[in-house]
C-alpha cells in the first residue's frame, strides 16, 4: 500500500543561487525521513519539489516507480502538513478535513464517516463542529495532519511541522505524530531544523548542506559515525580531537561530551583519546553537569558532559584537569 | 515625549473637543445646512429655512417626476454594480495568478485607468462609439457599460488589496489537498474575501448611483436619471424639494455603507484567525 519515493538529481537554482546542486535519496515504502539542515541548506525547497509546489530545473521525482516530474501539486496524492498549519478559517473542523475528500468527489455519507475517522485518530473525535479559530496551537495542527491523511495520500510531506509549538507541546507532538505515521504506515518526508526532532521522528535521518546531502542514515549512525566534522557538530555536540601522534595519520577523533569523564589526578594513567587541560566553566544541568576545558596542547574548547554531578570545589576555573574517555571503542575517526 | 504627552493629558480634553468641533464642522455643517433647506415654507432652498414643512419630502416621495429617475438610477446602479462586482473580482483573481510581477504590474495599471479618464472623455467616446455602432434604442446599455467601467477600479483595488493580504498557504494547502483552480475559488477565495467583495460592491452602487457626467452625455432628452434630475432642478426651479431628494439619498447612502460596514466587521469576527 504504501509507496516508495526516489529522488534523482534533483537541482532548483534562484537566479545565479545554486539552491539544491543534485540531491538523490530514495525512500522506502512506510519509512519516515527527516531532511535536516540549517536554514538556506535547500531542505524546504526540496520538500516543495517532492509536493510539486516548486518545479525542479533538472532531475526526477518518482513515487513507486513512476515519475511525478509533470503533475500538478493537486494529481500527486500528497498530503502536506504546513508549518502555519494552513487551516481554513471559514470552514469548521470537519469541514476543513472533508475539503480533500470534497476535492475528489467523495459522496456525502464518506466524506462524514471519514472525516470522524481521522478527528478520531488524532483525538479530536468531538472537535468536529468547532470553528477554527478557537483551538490550540496543538488542536490546530491535529486538525491539519487529520486533514492532510484525510484522503489517504501515498506521501504525507512535513515542512517544519513543530515550529509554531512551545517546546512541551512540541515533544509531545513528535512523539504523537510518529505514532500515527506508523499506525497509518504512509511514506513521510519531515523537514526540521531541530535535530532533536530529527532523531526522535525519523527511520533515517537526510542532513543537507548548501544543496548538498552529505549523510543519510539512522538516528544512530549520523550521531555515533558522522560523515564529517560538518555533520559531527551539527548533530548534537562533538569534541573533535586531532590525531597528529599517531605516527602522522592525521586523523580526528569525534568523542561525544557524555563519552568523557573528568578527573582531577593527572598522575594516573592517560587512556586512548583522553586529553588534559585547564577548566573554563562548570555548569549544573540537573541530570547532568557540564564541564568546559581549554585543551593544553590546542588551546581549544573541550566539552564533557558528565551524569550525576561533580566535585565543583575540585573544578575551579583555571584548575588543571584530564578528561578521560569512557567508551574508546564508541570513538569515530574521521580520516 | 513624556513631557508633551503629561501636558496633553492635562489639557487632553480640550484638545480632543477642539478636533472634534472641528471635523464636525467640516464635514457635518454643510449636510445639515442642506437638511435644513428642506424644510422651509419658501419657494427656494435657502438658509436659514423659515419655518417647518414636510411639503417638499412629500412631492419628492410621490411625484413621478422624481420618483421614476430613483428607480431608473436603482435599476442602473443594480445592474453597472452586478457587472463591475463580476468583472472586478476576476480581474483581482486573475492577477494574484499570474507568475511574473511584471504582467500583473501592467495588469493592475490597466484595471485603473478608469480612474485617470475625465468621465467628459470616456462619455463622448461612449457616445461616438454608440452612434458609430448605431445604437440609437441602446444608450441604456451605454450608459451602464460607461459606468460600470467607472466603477470598476475601485473594486479591483478593494479586492485585489484582500487577496494579498490571504495567507497565500491557504491556496497551496488546497493545491495539495487536490482541489483544482474552480473548487479553490468557491470554497476558498470567494468567502474568504465575501466582506471586501460586499464593501466593494457598495462602493461601486454608490459611485454609479451618484453618477452624473455619463448621463447627460448619453441618456436621450426626457430620460432621466436621478443625479440628472437633481442637476436640472438646481440649474432651474431650486425649489426645496432638490435639497429634500438629497437628504433622502445621503440617507439610504449612510444606511447603505453602514450596513455593509456591520456586516463586513461580523463576518471577518467570526473567521479571524490569529
Amino acid at each position: 500500500m504504501a509507496v516508495g519515493v526516489d529522488i534523482w538529481q534533483v537541482k532548483v537554482a534562484f537566479g545565479a543561487l545554486e539552491v539544491l546542486k543534485g540531491v538523490d535519496l530514495n525512500i522506502a515504502p512506510g519509512e519516515l525521513v527527516t531532511l535536516l539542515g540549517a536554514s538556506g541548506s535547500g531542505k524546504s525547497t526540496l520538500l516543495n519539489v517532492v509536493a510539486g509546489l516548486l518545479q525542479a530545473d533538472s532531475g526526477d521525482v518518482a513515487f513507486d516507480g513512476r515519475s511525478v516530474q509533470d503533475l500538478a501539486p493537486r494529481d500527486r496524492n500528497i498530503g502536506f502538513l504546513f508549518q502555519s498549519y494552513a487551516l481554513f478559517p471559514h470552514l469548521t473542523v470537519a469541514e476543513n478535513v472533508a475539503f480533500p475528500l470534497r476535492a475528489r468527489h467523495r459522496d456525502k455519507k464518506t466524506q462524514g464517516r471519514v472525516t470522524q475517522q481521522m478527528l478520531d485518530l488524532v483525538h479530536l473525535g468531538e472537535a468536529g463542529g468547532r470553528k477554527v479559530s478557537t483551538l490550540s496551537g496543538g488542536q490546530r495542527q491535529r486538525v491539519a495532519l487529520a486533514r492532510a491523511l484525510a484522503a489517504e495520500p501515498a506521501v504525507l510531506l512535513l515542512d517544519e511541522p513543530m515550529a509554531a509549538l512551545d517546546k512541551h507541546l512540541r515533544e509531545e507532538m513528535q512523539v504523537e505524530v510518529r505514532r500515527i505515521q506508523r499506525d497509518v504506515g504512509i511514506t513521510t518526508i519531515s523537514v526540521t531544523h531541530d535535530q532533536t526532532e530529527a532523531m526522535t521522528m525519523s527511520d533515517r535521518i537526510a542532513i543537507l548542506r548548501e544543496g548538498t546531502l552529505v549523510q543519510v542514515g539512522s538516528p544512530e549512525e549520523c550521531y555515533m559515525r558522522p560523515a564529517d566534522r560538518f555533520v559531527a557538530t551539527f548533530l548534537g555536540e562533538a569534541n573533535l580531537v586531532p590525531l597528529t601522534d599517531r605516527a602522522g595519520s592525521g586523523g580526528t577523533a569525534v568523542v561525544r561530551p557524555e563519552n568523557y569523564t573528568v578527573e582531577t589526578n593527572l598522575a594516573a594513567p592517560a587512556g586512548p583519546y583522553s586529553a588534559t587541560g585547564t577548566v573554563r566553566l562548570v555548569s549544573y544541568q540537573g541530570a547532568r553537569c557540564r564541564v568546559e576545558v581549554t585543551a593544553e596542547t590546542t588551546g581549544e574548547l573541550l566539552v564533557a558532559s558528565v551524569a550525576g554531578t561533580v566535585d565543583r570545589a575540585g573544578l575551579a576555573p583555571g584548575a588543571p584537569v584530564r578528561l578521560r574517555c569512557l567508551e574508546p571503542d564508541k570513538v569515530h575517526v574521521l580520516t | 515625549m513624556t513631557a508633551l504627552r503629561e501636558s496633553l493629558g492635562k489639557s487632553g480634553w480640550a484638545v480632543r473637543l477642539a478636533a472634534g468641533l472641528a471635523a464636525f464642522i467640516l464635514f457635518a455643517v454643510p449636510a445639515l445646512v442642506l437638511v435644513a433647506t428642506s424644510w422651509t415654507e419658501q419657494r427656494f432652498a435657502l438658509f436659514p429655512p423659515k419655518g417647518f414643512t414636510l411639503e417638499w419630502f412629500g412631492e419628492v416621495l410621490t411625484s413621478k417626476k422624481w420618483l421614476q429617475p430613483f428607480g431608473r438610477s436603482a435599476t442602473v446602479a443594480a445592474i453597472g454594480t452586478a457587472l463591475a462586482v463580476i468583472l472586478g473580482v476576476a480581474a483581482a483573481i486573475g492577477v494574484s495568478r499570474l507568475r511574473s510581477s511584471r504582467a500583473a504590474r501592467a495588469w493592475r495599471t490597466v484595471m485603473i485607468l478608469p480612474l485617470a479618464v475625465p468621465p467628459i472623455a470616456l462619455g463622448v467616446g461612449l457616445y461616438n462609439m454608440g452612434r458609430w455602432l448605431n445604437l440609437s434604442d441602446g444608450r441604456m446599455a451605454l450608459l451602464i457599460l460607461g459606468q460600470m467601467i467607472s466603477a470598476l477600479p475601485f473594486v479591483f483595488v478593494l479586492v485585489a488589496g484582500a487577496i494579498t493580504r490571504l495567507d497565500p498557504n491557504l491556496h497551496k494547502a488546497a493545491q495539495t489537498l487536490g482541489a483544482n483552480s474552480w473548487l479553490i475559488i468557491r470554497k476558498v477565495e470567494l468567502p474568504l474575501l465575501g466582506p471586501t467583495i460586499l464593501a466593494a460592491a457598495v462602493f461601486a452602487f454608490v459611485v454609479i448611483f451618484d453618477e452624473v457626467v455619463l448621463a447627460v452625455f448619453l441618456l436621450p432628452p426626457g430620460v432621466e436619471t436621478l443625479p440628472v434630475t437633481m442637476l436640472r432642478a438646481s440649474q432651474e426651479t431650486m425649489t426645496p424639494a432638490l435639497t429634500a431628494a438629497s437628504t433622502v439619498v445621503s440617507l439610504l447612502a449612510v444606511l447603505l455603507l453602514g450596513g455593509s460596514q456591520m456586516v463586513g466587521r461580523g463576518k471577518k469576527g467570526g473567521a479571524d484567525a490569529p
